[in-house]
């Protein structure tokens, strides 16, 4: 660090995190507005797009280097899916927002901002502290999230269980900083920075906290064997929340993740861990979802397959940037592509589940799909186009997405890897196309579809981008 | 752009246009609906005729896409035509089916969105996009099956989608295998690869390898015993039109990517393999053979005999010669024509006497004699008589399998005799005899002029090419000649 502007952040260090400041920033304002009564939950609403929009305005302006906040990364990329999702979670909780009795559409909005500052901070962190920090205070906004609807008790279980498996992580990571701060001082080099990782190696200190700090970022990311807290916190969280927990929350843990790896010396214990924590992923979460009838509980289920499917991306990745550089491009490329078709699946999944009108999601069966078909088309063929995309059918984002992750496995040579990939994939089909199912069948006699119309744009809008993704993409590639 | 290109990517958008159509005019319904259905079906089916004869005629059939390279050789040209003739035949069904459809509009979309798959699947130069839009193809047959299907439907439908996903995903992983062994890179069209593969030469452990992943795969696909149990349910509780397209032509991708990609480019490496696929594919002709002929009722039967068939295509393909290949082209056509009237004939024989039960029926030729004529020629078309398109394919099959092993061909031959037994004897049980149960009990009407058409076109083929194979065999000839692998044992044949 230069002493000469030790601590003293001049206006370009801001230019690095405006993005986040200006999503911080709308945070606060948004809270405030909230405290006033006349303040309708509209213009709450049109303030929060304002302040999403400004922050993807600002993002022209960050990717500069700073030398006061060098622990974060300059790229700042990974800020726009936030972003993106915090835009859709927003449109999602108008009704939501509506069905509670509380008007306090601000505070709702800005805590999402707040989550969304910190994941894009977590995710551009390059120094073990501030991923802690940015870890902590996502969690934080998270248990006021998920909590939101107080009086129900769903809600409240939802949120303490999530609180308990995240203090949980958060103790993993701090321990893990611990024991790699203790092995700095036999190095005798800051290794909470990633890019000093590789000087551990052969240290047994050092292994034990990246392993500890590993486990913590697989809590956010619901992979075996932290997955546990994910179907009871998604089942029980308001649906907005949900969203934003599965897809945010999920590809920071990512993009962090997918940092740390590549930074950590190679060994292959890392990658046996990585592989068996993958395989065990998928044969949990596609066996696991195989049982469950519940709409949110399949997509908690289908998301713990989908942390396996990333790992099986992250060990590939390990094991050929170890070979080599040459596949560099390829792999950031299936990273971007593997996180927007699951981003964009999955909030249609969830777009479509808001349109249920007639009860509390908690208790439902997939049954309540029925009837679907003939009362919203759109939303029927949306919702199968997604469920393809998640399901790997093509010509879906999807699709591509688990055929990139396939042939780099491939090229790292994970033979056996593969093929559980693809024994999950078939396994999950029954949990996809059940949901399929339950949606063109005619309702039961005498019963009534709950489901009514609206989102008709954002639907389109989804489920064109998971079609142009993949056919487009396959262009490219053919 | 050139007249016949235009042809060829007509064939593959039209459907998939038609049905973006209907889905824009969801609410209009009625004959709207079925007009933009007729236009999506009749111009593949036109597309595929065009095409086909510029092939036939020697002419280079090629064009680009939105869906890759598009392109026809011999037996892609046999195939495509295959699918435009089978997919405007049920649509014609479609139409004039004694059974009332319920909310025919979502119905004819689901079967456009097939078709464009099939069309696609046959027509694209670039395997992973053959892949594509047969997985593509799946979705539409599933949600058709759930809604309009069997009484067993749910099952069924279930059983086939994770069955076929599975095939599926298997043979992607050999596919991709193939395109990274070759070229180290992520290329995926034919005439490239073919191109890889001839400069540098595969390993044949490994080639052996990547066929035995593509085998297992794409043998499920075809439903190759022991991977056969999904097929059976399907075609017995899928509603007819899609019985057709699924029986008739989806089901032929496997064998297709076989012949077309698998072969050619990873040569002697399969031969082992192609032993073991060549046993698995005698329990096909034989084994489900004669669980063909314990099935009492109709439908169940024609499902059988659809999987017992597809052993002796295997069989031909394992012999890896022009003559086996080629004749495994020709039963595919003619399977598919054949397979796809039989299914017509077990809705009209449900529709005119609620059962397809055979031990229920009996002597029905009394009340129509029309339907009985044309549906002993579907049977006899069905068991590979001469006259139609299926005996030229078994014969050339048979030929080339005496070349690649005796003692194969005289246990593929039984099926022959078997594929007779239970044809025959499902005639004489619906059609001869004393009049059945069901059959007093109802004054059943003959075929009318409408349900004839849809059997008439696919009969009309089927003796077309029977008659007159060099239309189908000039092509395929041409294409298979000019691979290598097809042409190893083909000297010491001569």
């Amino acid at each position: 660090m230069d002493s000469s502007n030790g601590f003293i952040a001049t206006s370009a260090d801001w230019l690095a995190v405006l993005p986040e400041a200006i999503l911080a920033c709308f945070g606060v304002l948004l809270i405030l507005a909230g405290a006033f009564k006349k303040f309708p939950p509209i213009a709450c609403r049109m303030l929060a797009y304002l302040g999403f929009a400004a922050s993807l305005a600002a993002l022209a302006f960050a990717g500069k280097e700073s030398a006061f906040f060098e622990t974060l990364s300059s790229r700042a990329e990974c800020t726009a899916l936030f972003v993106f999702c915090g835009i859709l979670s927003v449109s999602m909780s108008a009704r939501y927002l509506e069905s509670l009795a509380t008007k306090n559409a601000g505070e709702f909005f800005g805590i999402l901002m707040f989550a969304a500052a910190a994941l894009s901070i977590f995710s551009r962190s390059q120094h073990l502290m501030l991923t802690f920090v940015a870890l902590e205070a996502s969690a934080i906004c998270f248990y006021a999230l998920i909590a939101w609807g107080r009086r129900t008790v769903e809600n409240l279980e939802a949120s303490i269980r999530y609180i308990i498996a995240s203090g949980v992580s958060g103790a993993f990571l701090l321990l893990g900083i611990a024991f790699i701060y203790g092995a700095s001082f036999d190095i005798g080099s800051d290794m909470l920075y990633f890019g000093n990782f590789t000087e551990g190696a052969g240290s047994a200190l050092f292994g034990v906290g990246a392993v500890l700090a590993i486990s913590a970022v697989f809590f956010k990311l619901s992979a075996f064997p932290f997955q546990f807290w994910s179907a009871d916190v998604y089942q029980g969280s308001p649906l907005p929340v949900g969203a934003f927990l599965a897809v945010a929350s999920k590809s920071a843990a990512v993009f962090v993740l997918y940092k740390m790896l590549i930074s950590l010396p190679y060994s292959s214990s890392l990658v046996n861990i990585l592989s068996l924590s993958a395989a065990l992923s998928i044969i949990v979460g596609n066996f696991g979802g195989i049982a469950e009838r519940n709409p949110k509980r399949i997509i908690a289920f289908s998301g713990i397959a989908n942390a396996g499917y990333l790992l099986v991306f992250l060990t590939s990745a390990v094991v050929l940037l170890n070979l080599g550089a040459e596949n560099a491009n390829m792999i950031s490329l299936t990273l971007v592509f593997y996180v927007l078709a699951y981003a964009f699946a999955l909030y249609s999944v969830f777009f479509t589940q808001s349109l249920n009108y007639s009860e509390s999601d908690y208790n439902m069966d997939i049954c309540a799909y029925n009837g679907l078909s003939q009362k919203n088309p759109l939303a029927t063929v949306s919702l199968t186009v997604a469920l393809a995309s998640l399901a790997g059918i093509p010509p879906t984002a999807g699709f591509f997405a688990k055929l990139l992750v396939l042939v780099l496995a491939y090229a790292a040579g994970l033979y056996w890897l593969m093929l559980v990939l693809i024994l999950g994939s078939a396994a999950s089909i029954y949990y996809y196309f059940k949901w399929i199912r339950a949606s063109c069948e005619p309702a039961k006699e005498g019963a009534v579809c709950g489901f009514g119309r609206g989102y008709a744009s954002i639907l389109l809008a989804l489920t064109l981008a998971i079609l142009i993704l993949g056919v487009k993409y396959a262009l490219y590639l053919c | 752009m050139e007249i016949s290109e235009i042809f060829l990517v007509s064939g593959v958008y039209a459907p998939l246009v038609c049905a973006l159509a209907i889905a824009a005019f969801y609410k209009a319904g009625g004959f709207l609906v079925k007009t933009i259905a007729a236009a999506g079906f009749a111009i593949s089916l036109f597309s595929s005729v065009a095409s086909f004869w510029k092939c036939f005629c020697g002419c280079q059939v090629a064009a680009d896409s939105v869906f890759g390279q598009l392109g026809l050789n011999g037996v892609s040209a046999a195939m495509y035509l295959l699918a435009g003739i089978v997919g405007f035949a049920a649509f014609v069904w479609t139409l004039s089916s004694p059974k009332k459809i319920e909310n025919i509009t979502a119905y004819l979309l689901c079967m456009l969105a097939m078709q464009g798959g099939l069309m696609g699947m046959f027509a694209s130069q670039n395997i992973l996009w053959m892949y594509a839009f047969h997985e593509f193809a799946l979705v539409p047959t599933f949600i058709a099956m759930c809604v309009w299907g069997g009484e067993k439907r749910r099952a069924a439908a279930m059983e086939m989608a994770i069955y076929l996903t599975f095939g599926a995903l298997l043979a992607l992983l050999g596919i991709i295998a193939l395109a990274f062994v070759a070229t180290r890179s992520l290329i995926f069209n034919l005439p490239e690869l073919v191109e890889a593969f001839g400069a540098n030469a595969v390993n044949p452990k490994d080639a052996g390898f990547i066929f035995a992943v593509l085998a297992v795969g794409l043998g499920a696909l075809v439903s190759l015993f022991p991977l056969h149990s999904w097929a059976p349910k399907t075609y017995e509780q899928a509603p007819t039109a899609f019985s057709m397209l699924h029986a008739g032509v989806l089901k032929k991708f496997g064998l297709y990517v076989l012949i077309q990609v698998a072969i050619p480019l990873l040569g002697v490496g399969a031969a082992s393999a192609l032993k073991v696929v060549a046993t698995l594919a005698l329990f096909n002709v034989i084994f489900i053979g004669l669980c063909t002929m314990a099935q009492t009722n109709f439908k169940a039967m024609v499902s059988y005999s659809s999987v017992s068939h597809m052993g002796l295509c295997f069989l031909g393909i394992a012999s890896m010669s022009v003559l086996g290949a080629g004749g495994c082209v020709l039963i595919m056509f003619g399977h598919g024509l054949s397979v796809a009237a039989l299914f017509i004939f077990a809705e009209i024989v449900n529709d005119r006497f609620s059962t397809c039960d055979m031990r229920l029926l009996g002597g029905a030729y009394k009340k129509m004699p029309v339907c009985a004529g044309l549906f002993a020629a579907a049977i006899m078309a069905n068991i590979g008589l001469p006259g139609f398109a299926n005996f030229w394919g078994e014969f050339c099959v048979f030929i080339s399998l005496w070349n690649y092993s005796a003692a194969f061909c005289a246990l593929a031959v039984l099926g022959i005799i078997i594929s007779a037994i239970y044809g025959l004897r499902a005639v004489a049980n619906i059609f001869l005899g004393g009049e059945g149960e069901n059959v007093k009990t109802r004054g059943a009407r003959d075929i009318s002029w409408r349900e004839r058409a849809a059997v008439l076109i696919l009969l009309a083929a089927l003796v077309i090419v029977g008659f007159c194979p060099r239309l189908i065999t000039n092509p395929l000839n041409g294409t298979l000649s000019d691979i290598a692998s097809y042409n190893l044992t083909q000297k010491s044949a001569k």
